[in-house]
């Protein structure tokens, strides 16, 4: 058994364990991101992508070219843009993200395109005297919390994966340092409606909504993920204030009634952005 | 304004323009005229410079050389070490030998001749300084119109006119009536082509039957000659015997000049006299001056710094030398300057690497000195524009660039406006002098900071990030609907969530170009913004962000559904790749924290020490 198989099953055991014991005691049950395998795994991911940028800021693109085979995407993800910054031609690491996107499998080492990158990783000469770009939790977070909304805000990319990479970035909190938290609460509301969680929680800004690590803004979350509506021009949820009040998920409610010609996320704006 | 000459009871009389403000160790040559009575009498050169004008005595003529200043003063030729040198007016307050020693000075508007004598006189020159001019044209291309000219007839006096210059193709006509004191009329006709940007030679033809006495019963003349547009028009226009020949030139007619007396021109004889006597010279003086100071090329205001000059007890001459240049308001001095008593406030502006020294001085000595170690700009700039709702990635982004770079460029400081975004905390640095080396890291751009730092022309690197994309040029022709541009975005005003201004391709590449001039190729370009090298994985969503106004009108041109991403054409930020040592750009996505960035080339790529 590898040692990422072994941290899985050892998740899963503390998972079940958690889930079992606030079950028990009548608690409300952790949400995914919360739960200790989810916490485990960003961990993982975490000193995965350290490990990824320090070895290729110093021209070593072996670490790299190994994780196009890890089982996170996330982390394949990651090492395809450090292959890029090693200067891997931008069709293949093109191909290679799209290869490495959500749900997919690791990158067999039989893989054409991998064979490729492990031809141009060879012709990389490692520069041991150049200055490691040594990067602590916080920075690994956001290269990884890039990539999700990378993935978020592409249009084709279909609504219900968007709740579940949400989802996935919130379980990062766990990776970081008590003092780093704030950012995840932050990144939360980028990916969401910054304005109604403040009116909401009574904040007015959103470091004062993150300041606790962004529990209250997890909270809230889970409190409203039903009525969230993905806004193509915003590239990012909104709140449907009418199902909510209706007390009926946005999806199905918007099913019986329809958004108008310019609302809610058929509504254009003139300074999308991208 | 003009003069005449004329060959005379053996006298020759000649009109000399001095120019404006023409001052300088520089000797310049405006034009030269040779010194004859008459055939085969040649008694030497005079040489008007820009910066004054050389006599040249011809050692084999026997007799005096004078020059004469405001008609009171003389110096004859015996009286200098070398009477048969050279002897040079510098400026039109100071007066050399040709030794360098002083001689005499002018207040600005006086008449300055030379004479010759051998027993009797033999030559003559007059002019008068330039800084009566009043607003002479800049440039040839500025002369049609109308224009006042003054001056003074020898003979026939004082008289004023108008000038009146049309062009049609390439050539210029000029129509000019006179009005002597005495109501008799002098008019003069003559066609122009362009020589260079400030030269017109001219075919004259002149009608002065007022003048038939005087000009022993000539009353046509013509001729060839120049006219420089900044100066006064040379040439010489003779009656058909030869005995008579015209100078002239004019002033730019206008309200504010017609209240300035005329200008002094035409000739005199020696023997005319009455002007004011020179004034006093300095005993004390005082330079306050900076330090240091930036050149910055592109903007050079921005590289400004008062000097503050005093004198006392009477006139001083200041001295500018080296890596810059003085300005009275937005007036360029030109050295030597001279200055009267009092307290003087002028503008340093550097020009080059290296010191400039400016020297006061009096009569006989130095008043006082200064240098000012002038340095030419060199910037590095780490702009981050419009953020959006990512605005939490800032901090890391922007620390993360400048732990890249700024600890690799030794000797540069480092200016930033940080998390309050405050402006003012980069302009109150940016030009301090103390450091002519900088990194200014911005955490909000907006486009007119953007292009204020580009414009100064003395970048050498560019980090820039921000949200970025693709669209045709707002406002470009029909025909290029098709051809989208890669275009970031600036922040509204000071705050990096909101946007602000688009800026493309061609916009950046015409402003980088300043910078070029100055420093050559920039180290690096940074343009980390989705689509900076392509649209990439973008294609599917190629029309999304275009300007609504815009797409409305590819729709129109282009029909509906509007054109597939590989049906169109595109102009990236690529299009700098000759403006760097190294450019990256992006194709589709650019965001990850700066992780996609390969600090390692920038670095290599980083020249601090040139």
């Amino acid at each position: 058994m590898s040692l990422s198989a072994t941290r899985f099953a050892l998740a899963l055991a503390l998972a079940l364990g958690a889930s079992s014991l606030a079950l028990a005691q009548g608690e409300r049950p952790l949400p995914p991101w919360d739960r200790p395998v989810s916490q485990v795994e960003a961990r993982r991911v975490v000193g995965q992508v350290q490990q990824l940028v320090e070895s290729s800021s110093q021209r070593d693109g072996r670490p790299a070219l190994a994780a196009l085979g890890d089982e996170s995407w996330l982390v394949r993800q990651v090492a395809v843009i450090r292959l890029s910054v090693l200067e891997l031609d931008p069709a293949t690491c093109e191909e290679l993200r799209k290869q490495s996107g959500p749900g997919s499998e690791p990158l067999p080492q039989v893989d054409p395109l991998r064979k490729k990158a492990a031809a141009h990783v060879a012709t990389i000469q490692p520069d041991p005297q150049a200055p490691a770009e040594e990067i602590d939790e916080l920075e690994a977070a956001r290269l990884v919390c890039a990539v999700l909304s990378e993935q978020l805000s592409r249009k084709a990319t279909p609504a219900a994966q968007r709740l579940r990479l949400v989802q996935e970035g919130l379980s990062y909190r766990h990776a970081l340092k008590r003092k780093d938290r704030p950012w995840i609460g932050r990144q939360l509301l980028a990916w969401t409606d910054q304005a109604q969680a403040l009116a909401d929680l009574g904040f007015k800004t959103a470091k004062q909504a993150a300041a606790d690590g962004g529990l209250k803004l997890g909270e809230w979350y889970v409190d409203n993920r039903a009525y969230l509506y993905w806004h193509p021009s915003e590239r990012r949820f909104r709140l449907d204030l009418a199902a909510r009040k209706a007390k009926t998920p946005s999806a199905e409610f918007r099913e019986q009634t329809p958004w108008g010609e310019d609302e809610g996320p058929n509504e254009r704006r003139e300074s999308p952005s991208r | 304004m003009p003069s005449i000459r004329l060959a005379h009871a053996g006298a020759l009389l000649l009109a000399l323009a001095l120019p404006a403000a023409a001052q300088s160790t520089v000797a310049t040559i405006v034009e030269e005229a040779q010194l004859r009575a008459g055939p085969g009498a040649d008694y030497g050169v005079l040489t008007t410079l820009e910066q004054g004008l050389r006599v040249d005595v011809n050692a084999a003529q026997a007799g005096d050389a004078f020059v004469r200043l405001n008609q009171r003063y003389y110096v004859r030729s015996s009286d200098l070490d070398q009477p048969r040198g050279t002897t040079t007016v510098q400026g039109v307050t100071v007066v050399y030998d040709s030794q360098g020693r002083r001689v005499g000075q002018l207040a600005a508007g006086d008449k300055v001749e030379v004479s010759f004598r051998r027993g009797h006189l033999v030559g003559l020159r007059g002019w008068a300084a330039a800084s009566a001019v009043h607003a002479p044209a800049k440039r040839v291309e500025a002369l049609p119109g109308r224009w006042e000219t003054t001056g003074r007839l020898t003979p026939g006096g004082e008289f004023t006119g108008t000038v009146t210059v049309t062009k049609s193709g390439d050539d210029y006509a000029f129509s000019a009536e006179l009005e002597l004191a005495d109501g008799k009329k002098v008019s003069w006709t003559a066609t122009g082509k362009e020589d260079s940007e400030r030269r017109v030679s001219l075919e004259v033809t002149l009608d002065a039957p007022g003048l038939a006495g005087a000009l022993s019963g000539q009353t046509k003349l013509e001729g060839s000659g120049r006219y420089d547009v900044r100066r006064y028009v040379r040439g010489t226009w003779r009656s058909k015997d030869g005995s008579v020949q015209l100078r002239d030139r004019w002033t730019r007619w206008s309200p504010a000049d017609a209240s300035q007396p005329g200008e002094g021109g035409g000739s005199s004889s020696p023997d005319e006299g009455g002007a004011t006597p020179a004034a006093g010279w300095a005993t004390q003086g005082e330079i306050r001056a900076p330090a240091r100071a930036l050149a910055v090329p592109g903007t050079p205001a921005a590289g400004h710094q008062k000097v503050e000059v005093s004198v006392e007890g009477g006139k001083a001459r200041l001295v500018i030398r080296g890596a810059g240049r003085l300005l009275r308001g937005s007036e360029v001095l030109t050295s030597p300057v001279e200055l009267e008593a009092g307290t003087h406030e002028l503008t340093l502006e550097g020009t080059a690497d290296g010191d400039l020294s400016l020297k006061l001085e009096g009569e006989h000595s130095s008043l006082a000195t200064s240098q000012t170690a002038v340095a030419v700009e060199r910037l590095y700039l780490l702009l981050f524009g419009y953020q959006g709702t990512e605005e939490h990635y800032l901090v890391g982004d922007v620390g993360k660039t400048r732990r890249n770079i700024a600890p690799h460029l030794t000797g540069f400081q480092v200016v930033e406006d940080g998390e309050s975004y405050d402006q003012d905390k980069i302009d109150r640095l940016i030009d301090d002098p103390a450091n002519h080396r900088k990194v200014i890291v911005d955490w909000a751009t907006n486009r007119d900071d953007l292009f204020r730092y580009l414009k100064r022309g003395t970048v050498r690197g560019i980090v820039w990030g921000s949200h970025g994309f693709m669209e045709p040029f707002p406002g470009c022709p029909d025909e290029e609907l098709d051809l989208l541009e890669s275009r970031v975005w600036s922040s509204q005003g000071s705050d990096p969530r909101f946007t602000g201004h688009r800026n493309f391709v061609r916009e950046w590449k015409a402003a980088i170009e300043a910078s070029i001039k100055t420093h050559g190729k920039l180290d690096f370009i940074l343009m980390h913004s989705c689509c900076t090298g392509a649209i990439g994985s973008y294609a599917d969503e190629v029309w999304d962000y275009t300007k609504s106004e815009t797409k409305l009108r590819a729709k129109q041109v282009l029909g509906e559904p509007l054109p597939e991403h590989d049906e169109l054409r595109y102009n990236s930020f690529d299009d700098l790749k000759g403006q760097a040592g190294y450019l990256k750009t992006y194709v589709g996505p650019s965001y990850y924290g700066f992780n996609d960035v390969s600090w390692w080339t920038i670095r290599r790529s980083l020249n601090p020490t040139r």
